[in-house]
């Protein structure tokens, strides 16, 4: 705990030495995805329709967040060359990650604020009970996460992987209905929609927002978190093995 | 000059080979992939035609997808600031500064290896471009080569002053992020501008990247343009020379400044 603790700190530190980094959380994630909400408009949709697209697109951005800051999260103690010395610490990589975590839902909750405020400025105001949402975004950050670990084991054991990441970022967040509820994709891919957290999260979000209480697509969201969850971590159990079997920790 | 082949190359080969660089290919579609599915939503629910009435096009695919291509190819050379930041990270910037190499050989070579990285990717989406709209009459891709060109060319401008604040102050991704977020915004890449809160269309004029897109979609698709064209063209050469020139001065400055500081290290 001490050590999770420690790199909790160093990495809020890291922040603090670069808060050009905090203005551009605060700015431009919501300048990244308004203009979907603007085409929305430019479709006609009224305002429950573009809230429900901007609430996926809101969840959306967790799962972006998480798997730039966890899944890419050693991708800079590779460039810079300190991993090695990371891996000689008595700290295991789950737990550099979990402060990448940490660090990460935290700067998740200061976007979602962020992002709700630019929101009400392009008239988009958001109003629904935020307790309930903030609490179902929290679960759908678990929901994301064995993703998240899953690309750092990616990371880890290819190095550069910044097209993949890409790739999983937005076919995950279209298939969980980021922008169209998932019960309008064709129906193959709405199967497939049945296996990611994320849906169940962004299927509650709106569930809420249309005043229908929380459903029980959050027993799954749960659930089926958790079992990415394992599954993360066991792939990135095994993709460290690899990497140390090759004997390669940083780029080449 | 072959100082800056040589480092084209190098950087060419760091980027292919990792195993799984064969994935980027989907970036233009994954772009436009939000976009694509609110067309999709919007036109199944019938309001296919309230888009075709402020757009001046039912072609929302060809719309959408034409504004990740357009916007993926302008972006891509401000990726130097990201390549330059790896370089201090990695530690090996001031070996390359003290190789024959010069600032412009750097800019050349880095931006020219990512935008070899992309052209087969962004050939993909033009390809489903062309299978979706059809190919523009031959006077009309001259004026779309020529929007795309100076765009580049304004994008260089950018890509000169984010090169400076990096060496400056180190940290490339904060800006690259905000420029790179806020631009397809302001540009209207998805959208007209039209349809952006009154405080945003001042700063939506005076961004070049809004004239291209707008004329590249006019010229491609048929849609209303902004001005005549031969204006909306002559505004974007007029403010692609404007930010060439700023960047430029802006990379000059704050490289004084981050060689007074000491350039690389964090």
């Amino acid at each position: 705990m001490r050590s999770l603790l420690a790199l909790v700190r160093k990495e809020l530190l890291d922040l603090r030495a670069y808060p050009l980094d905090l203005l551009s959380y605060a700015i431009s994630p919501a300048l990244a995805v308004t203009p979907y909400l603007l085409l929305a408009r430019l479709f006609g949709f009224d305002e429950g329709l573009v809230d429900s697209v901007a609430v996926g697109l809101l969840l959306w951005y967790w799962l972006s967040t998480l798997f730039w800051g966890v899944g890419f999260g050693l991708q800079e103690e590779m460039e810079e060359g300190v991993l090695e010395t990371v891996l000689v610490h008595p700290v295991s990589i789950f737990t550099v990650l979990g402060a990448k975590a940490v660090v990460t839902v935290i700067l998740n909750l200061y976007i979602t604020g962020a992002m709700a405020a630019w929101f009400f400025a392009f008239g988009v105001p958001l109003v629904f009970p935020w307790p309930a949402f903030l609490g179902l975004v929290l679960l759908g950050g678990l929901g994301v996460s064995g993703f998240a670990l899953g690309l750092a084991g990616l990371v880890l054991f290819y190095k550069r992987v910044y097209g993949i990441g890409d790739l999983f970022e937005h076919g995950l967040g279209a298939l969980s209905g980021m922008t169209m509820p998932a019960a309008h994709l064709p129906r193959g891919l709405w199967l497939v929609s049945r296996l990611l957290p994320l849906s169940y999260a962004i299927e509650s979000v709106r569930r809420v927002i249309a005043g229908d209480g929380v459903g029980p697509e959050v027993g799954l969201l749960v659930g089926l978190g958790l079992a990415y969850l394992v599954l993360g971590h066991r792939l990135l159990a095994v993709a460290e093995r690899g990497m140390r079997a090759a004997g390669t920790t940083g780029e080449f | 000059m072959r100082p800056t082949w040589v480092l084209l190359q190098y950087s060419l080969r760091a980027q292919l080979r990792y195993g799984l660089f064969r994935w980027s290919l989907a970036f233009p579609l994954a772009l436009a992939l939000p976009a694509l599915l609110v067309g999709m939503w919007g036109e199944g629910m019938g309001l296919g035609a309230e888009f075709a009435d402020r757009t001046g096009t039912s072609d929302y695919l060809g719309y959408v997808l034409l504004g990740a291509l357009y916007w993926n190819f302008v972006e891509v050379i401000w990726s130097i600031a990201l390549s330059l930041q790896r370089a201090m990270r990695q530690g090996t910037l001031e070996s390359l500064l003290s190789t024959g190499i010069s600032r412009t050989g750097l800019i050349g070579a880095w931006s020219g290896a990512r935008f070899a990285v992309e052209v087969v990717p962004s050939l993909a989406t033009l390809g489903l471009i062309l299978a979706l709209s059809g190919v523009p009459a031959w006077p009309r891709w001259a004026g779309v080569l020529l929007a795309w060109f100076l765009s580049l060319a304004a994008s260089y401008g950018f890509a000169f002053l984010l090169f400076g604040l990096t060496l400056r102050f180190k940290d490339a991704n904060a800006a690259v992020g905000l420029l790179g977020n806020a631009a397809p915004l302001l540009g209207g890449v998805f959208f007209p501008v039209a349809l952006l809160p009154g405080f945003l269309r001042p700063f939506a004029y005076v961004f070049p990247f809004t004239y291209g897109v707008d004329a590249v979609r006019a010229l491609w698709l048929d849609t209303p343009a902004m001005f005549p064209m031969g204006v909306q063209l002559g505004l974007l050469a007029a403010l692609a020379v404007g930010y060439v020139s700023l960047g430029w001065w802006a990379l000059l400055y704050f490289e004084r400044q981050a060689r007074h500081h000491g350039v690389e290290g964090f």
